[in-house]
């Protein structure tokens, strides 16, 4: 085997700035349980530029979701700090856009009002954000099916109003955990393509959370690799492959090799179920 | 188009088939002696004796008083029970003031009260709506809280990030997803509304169908006993597909395919 791809890389392939838009310092988690604490994370740092792709690849179980919380300000970190957009992160922050791994829509919503659910949550013109709803449904390709309800779509476009849903209310940060796990073989791959061409064509830093390394290596500027409990990152690898990406680049030497490096960190892991 | 003939004609079929049957071994059972037939009156003396119920005025005075009691009662019931298990559900001082007592009065077979409710609001309508509103209660609590404690933990979160208010999430996640359990309850609740006004009426009464039924009884008129009986059942089965029409016409969503959480 060749030398190890450039790991531990700090800088992004893909062009994240070099001051950190999400910046993630030693933050520890603690949950309470009836067996006990339970330690989530610790000593996890991570970093994030403007406009970067990074995944976090990490077994399950390992606090990712956890991860993922915590930047949303729904849970206070144990210990730590985490800054968004230049601010620390303080209880709930409506600007980030988040992706479920189910659709989590409204029933009884239709496609373009369940895209308009943020909106309406904290009180902002529906109004003023119609167009950009519409924009948004082009983009994820249900522009036809503004109408209709969640029940007439198929899974992946109902995880696809859920994308659309994310980026309404231009979040600083998208925040994607595992959103095509649910997805069959098939309409994940045609989501990955569409997943990269919408990052390209918005403004927005994504933070993707997923388990599978073809995955994250097709998608990402940089790979961090999550440990088992308690969590953090133990190592982090750029993607240096060149963009736009697309069939040929699961054949690229490069793309084998990278993914090849992250499968033997998955080995060593103890007790790894990635 | 013609399978959809044949199954709606299966739909409609079994349960006629079912009750002609029915029809027949009870009358073969009354009129072949089986059962003294002053006991078990055949279904035709039956049917005879609400004909004349109903042609007589003895329907026009006591079925209005009964319905009115079981709909008004119904009514109040479930809106006690929809405002307090969203009080329970969103607030937890609510929860810790009021959850336990409540658990603890459903365990109590409601109409063993009717004597009491009679004592303290007499035979008019007030009481038979009280016990009604209290027997319709607990279906409906408990089925809607558990319906407000069903919502999906990730919207929640996501209305949450978004910065919704407290309302705002109750009337667009929490209500709806509940929707489908508060119908289940209204639905059970219909019985027994029915089964509370009835008893309300067996103590202390004048009129309405409870009375009717007591007094043919005691009078040995049995075939009005039976009469008042069906026209009861019918009351229920009515009460019952109003809430199911009701409940596809508002939870139109469900209609396409659940398991949208799954
Ligand atoms: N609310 C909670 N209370 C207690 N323990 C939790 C809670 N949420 C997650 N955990 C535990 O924290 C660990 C990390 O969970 P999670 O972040 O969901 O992992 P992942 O998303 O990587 O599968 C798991 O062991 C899980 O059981
Ligand atoms: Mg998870």
């Amino acid at each position: 085997m060749q030398a190890v791809p450039d790991a531990t890389t700090p800088a992004s392939a893909g062009g994240g700035d070099a001051a950190s838009h999400l910046a993630i310092e030693g933050v520890r988690l603690v949950y309470d349980t009836s067996r006990g604490p339970l330690v989530a994370l610790d000593g996890l740092d991570l970093q994030v530029g403007r406009r970067e792709f990074v995944s976090v690849l990490g077994p399950s179980g390992c606090g990712k979701s956890t991860l993922l919380k915590l930047v949303t300000g729904l849970l206070p970190p144990s210990a730590g700090r985490i800054t968004l957009a230049g601010a620390a992160v303080r209880g709930p922050r409506p600007d980030v856009g988040i992706v479920f791994q189910q659709p989590t829509l409204l029933p009884w919503r239709n496609v373009l009002n369940n895209v308009l659910v943020p909106i309406r949550a904290r009180g902002a013109s529906v109004r003023a954000h119609r167009d950009k709803a519409l924009e948004l449904l082009k983009l994820v390709k249900l522009d036809a099916f503004a109408r209709h309800y969640p029940h007439e779509l198929s899974g992946g476009m109902q995880q696809r109003v859920g994308i659309a849903r994310g980026l309404v209310h231009d979040p600083a940060l998208l925040l994607m955990d595992e959103p095509f796990a649910a997805l069959d073989a098939m309409t994940r791959e045609t989501m990955m393509d569409e997943l990269q061409q919408i990052w390209m064509s918005t403004p927005t830093s994504i933070l993707f959370i997923t388990h599978s390394i073809p995955e994250a290596v097709y998608l990402s500027d940089r790979v961090a690799v999550m440990g088992p409990r308690p969590g953090r990152i133990v190592e982090t690898v750029a993607v240096d492959l060149p963009r736009p990406r697309g069939l040929e680049t699961m054949a690229d030497p490069r793309f084998i090799e990278l993914t090849t490096h992250l499968r033997s960190l998955f080995r060593e892991m103890p007790e790894a179920e990635a | 188009m013609s399978r959809r003939l044949a199954s709606t004609a299966g739909a409609v079929g079994y349960p006629l088939a079912g009750l002609a049957a029915i029809l027949a071994v009870w009358h073969l059972m009354s009129a072949g002696g089986v059962v003294p037939s002053f006991l078990l009156p055949t279904p035709g003396r039956v049917m005879q004796a609400i004909w004349q119920a109903a042609t007589d005025g003895t329907l026009a005075r006591h079925l209005p008083p009964t319905l009115q009691a079981t709909l008004i009662g119904y009514g109040f019931g479930a809106l006690a029970a929809l405002v307090l298990a969203a009080l329970v559900a969103e607030f937890k001082t609510a929860e810790r003031f009021l959850l336990l007592h409540l658990i603890a009065i459903q365990s109590i077979p409601k109409v063993s009260i009717a004597p009491l409710v009679f004592l303290w609001m007499g035979f008019d309508i007030e009481g038979k709506i009280l016990l009604v509103a209290l027997i319709c209660f607990f279906p409906v609590f408990a089925n809607a809280l558990s319906g407000f404690r069903a919502a999906d933990p990730n919207l929640i979160d996501l209305m949450r990030a978004a910065g919704a208010s407290r309302g705002h999430m109750f009337l667009q996640v929490k209500l709806p997803t509940a929707a489908s359990q508060i119908f289940a309850g209204l639905e059970v609740a219909v019985a027994f509304a029915l089964i509370g006004c009835v008893v309300m009426e067996f103590v202390g009464s004048t009129r309405g169908m409870g009375f009717v039924i007591q007094d043919t009884s005691n009078t040995f008129n049995l075939p009005l006993t039976f009469g008042a009986v069906i026209v009861l059942g019918l009351i229920g089965v009515a009460g019952n597909a109003l809430v199911r029409l009701a409940r596809r016409g508002v939870l139109f969503w469900e209609a396409g395919g659940r398991g949208q959480h799954g």
